[in-house]
């Protein structure tokens, strides 16, 4: 494996998009909470399909959004019954005030977000130019599990650029690890990019570490290709426990 | 995990430093055994010989702390008292009755539960079928007075919903009128159902732990009622702890006193006021402060 001179920026670069939640995370009239570089997120879809990113405050009292209720087409704030429209995230109505038209200052702050890879992407820049990451939007991917480490970023990354290895789909059970060859690529700062080779074929994971603050790591990662049934159960738990001692490692460096 | 650390003020300021604040509900001291706290920061150990006799306070160095007893709770002053504790007429009416409601801590500032203690427009949505219900959820408009005595509001009206047993459920407006004592104490006074010309106090004394901690404690002054004590108790709680998780849900935890941090609306007149009130008193203890 060839050597990789890794530099790392533990600061994101601005305009970075990053996934934060795996579609299947974000079911309907569900509120998902998360947290990018420091900033908490709540991340809803509206029944027309449409994946809302917005900070986790309300603009009225500064309760988190996160502990309200998703109407399918509003965001109803836990704390005053504020409703917040789908898209626009603007106040829509006001309990306590019912005949008046809410001001348009009362309106959340909104982040620019997209689907790929099986993911929902957020970038927390506002001047963000869509998401140019090489890789069609509708290619077919396995989901993996995603896995938090108490670990910054640049620490995470560093560890599965300089190492990761998993074994490939429908390589024999009694396949060495040695027989296998893991190809790492790091697209960018944070997409890793590992392709597992054996006699009997190769299968590529996508890696994507998100910065949750600067203590914290969510990895997401994904297959490249739509992993048959039968081997769907043994891939998942390959995947866990191959980042499951990663993370073993990680944890347990000084920082 | 990192555990939140939140730093220690070195200095209070002289409003809130010489005033009196509330450090343990009478009812949960025990003869003979020390009650710990903590009051901006600092450790308190209080002690009382016999219940007749005023607690003795000392702080985390030794040094003893001025404390009185008052309206079922002993108060403690950091500092020189600038005035006495808190003053309620109607609590200090002959034959009044009281109850207190129990100390419940919340991870905020005092500043924030003291706002949520006099807010009317989430009673529909915290406090569901107990103090309002959708779509009653109009707050008509007050208004608020300052004076050296504290914030006090016109009659605030609220339509309330109740089920009488074995009857259908009906409504009727309810007033109430709300008074900021001290940065950290308020009250809600509201007609008592049988003696409508008297009325009924529902307090709540705030205990500053440190600025993004304290211990809310309650306490209701009454006209004698047939109501049972736990009765009421049970409702006081069930009502504080029904706000907890909405306050240990806000951010920042502590109160922006400037004016562009939060929107308000019309219904915020009360709070508007008292974030204002509070920066004309150089109040900063769990507050961020408008320029900061």
């Amino acid at each position: 494996m060839a050597e990789m001179g890794i530099t790392v920026a533990d600061q994101a670069p601005a305009g970075q998009w990053f996934p934060l939640a795996a579609l299947g995370e974000v079911t309907v009239r569900h509120i998902f909470h998360t947290q990018l570089l420091g900033e908490e997120l709540a991340i809803w879809r509206a029944d027309d399909g449409f994946v809302n990113v917005w900070k986790n405050r309300c603009p009225h009292r500064g309760v988190r959004l996160t502990l309200g209720t998703n109407s399918g087409s509003e965001l109803l704030c836990r704390y005053h019954g504020l409703r917040f429209t789908s898209r626009t995230g603007q106040c829509a109505f006001v309990p306590a005030h019912p005949d008046r038209t809410p001001a348009k200052v009362l309106c959340v702050k909104r982040y620019g977000s997209m689907e790929r890879y099986g993911f929902i992407w957020a970038t927390l820049d506002d001047g963000a130019n869509v998401y140019s990451q090489a890789g069609p939007e509708d290619i077919h991917v396995t989901t993996l599990r995603s896995l938090p480490f108490d670990a910054p970023v640049g620490a995470v990354a560093e560890a599965l650029a300089r190492g990761y290895r998993f074994q490939p789909i429908a390589a024999p059970n009694d396949a060495q690890e040695a027989d296998t060859d893991c190809a790492i690529e790091m697209l960018d700062a944070f997409t890793i990019r590992v392709t597992a080779s054996h006699r009997g074929g190769s299968t590529t994971v996508m890696l994507f570490p998100q910065p949750v603050d600067d203590a914290r790591t969510v990895v997401h990662a994904c297959v490249l290709d739509e992993v048959p049934q039968q081997h769907r159960l043994a891939v998942l738990r390959h995947h866990n426990d191959c980042l499951a001692r990663l993370r073993d490692i990680v944890e347990a460096s000084p920082v | 995990m990192a555990q939140r650390i939140i730093p220690l003020r070195s200095t209070i300021e002289p409003p809130l430093l010489d005033d009196w604040h509330p450090v343990a509900d009478v009812g949960a001291l025990v003869t003979g055994r020390d009650y710990k706290t903590k009051l901006f920061g600092i450790p308190l150990t209080i002690a009382i010989s016999d219940k007749a006799a005023t607690p003795a306070i000392q702080s985390g160095d030794g040094g003893a702390v001025d404390a009185k007893v008052k309206y079922g709770h002993v108060w403690a002053c950091l500092g020189v008292p600038a005035r006495d504790v808190v003053a309620i007429p109607e609590a200090d009416e002959p034959g009044r009755c009281s109850v207190s409601g129990g100390s419940l801590g919340v991870a905020s500032s005092g500043l924030r539960t003291v706002e949520n203690f006099f807010d009317l427009a989430h009673f529909p949505f915290v406090h569901t079928n107990y103090l309002g219900v959708e779509p009653y959820t109009q707050v008509m408009p007050y208004e608020v007075v300052v004076s050296p005595d504290g914030l006090r509001t016109s009659i605030c009206q609220f339509y309330q919903t109740f089920q009488p047993a074995g009857a259908p459920a009906t409504g009727e407006h309810v007033s109430y009128e709300y008074r900021v004592f001290r940065p950290y104490s308020v009250g809600l006074f509201k007609a008592n159902p049988h003696h409508p010309e008297r009325r009924d106090c529902v307090a709540l004394f705030v205990q500053p732990v440190d600025e993004e901690t304290c211990i809310a404690h309650s306490w209701l002054a009454y006209v004698p009622d047939k109501i049972e004590r736990s009765q009421i108790r049970w409702f006081m709680q069930l009502i504080m702890a029904q706000d907890k998780p909405i306050l240990e849900n806000q951010l920042p935890k502590r109160l922006p006193l400037s004016l562009r941090t939060e929107n308000s609306l019309r219904c915020d007149t009360l709070s508007i006021a008292y974030r204002r009130w509070l920066r004309d008193l150089k109040v900063t203890y769990g507050a961020i402060p408008a320029d900061g």
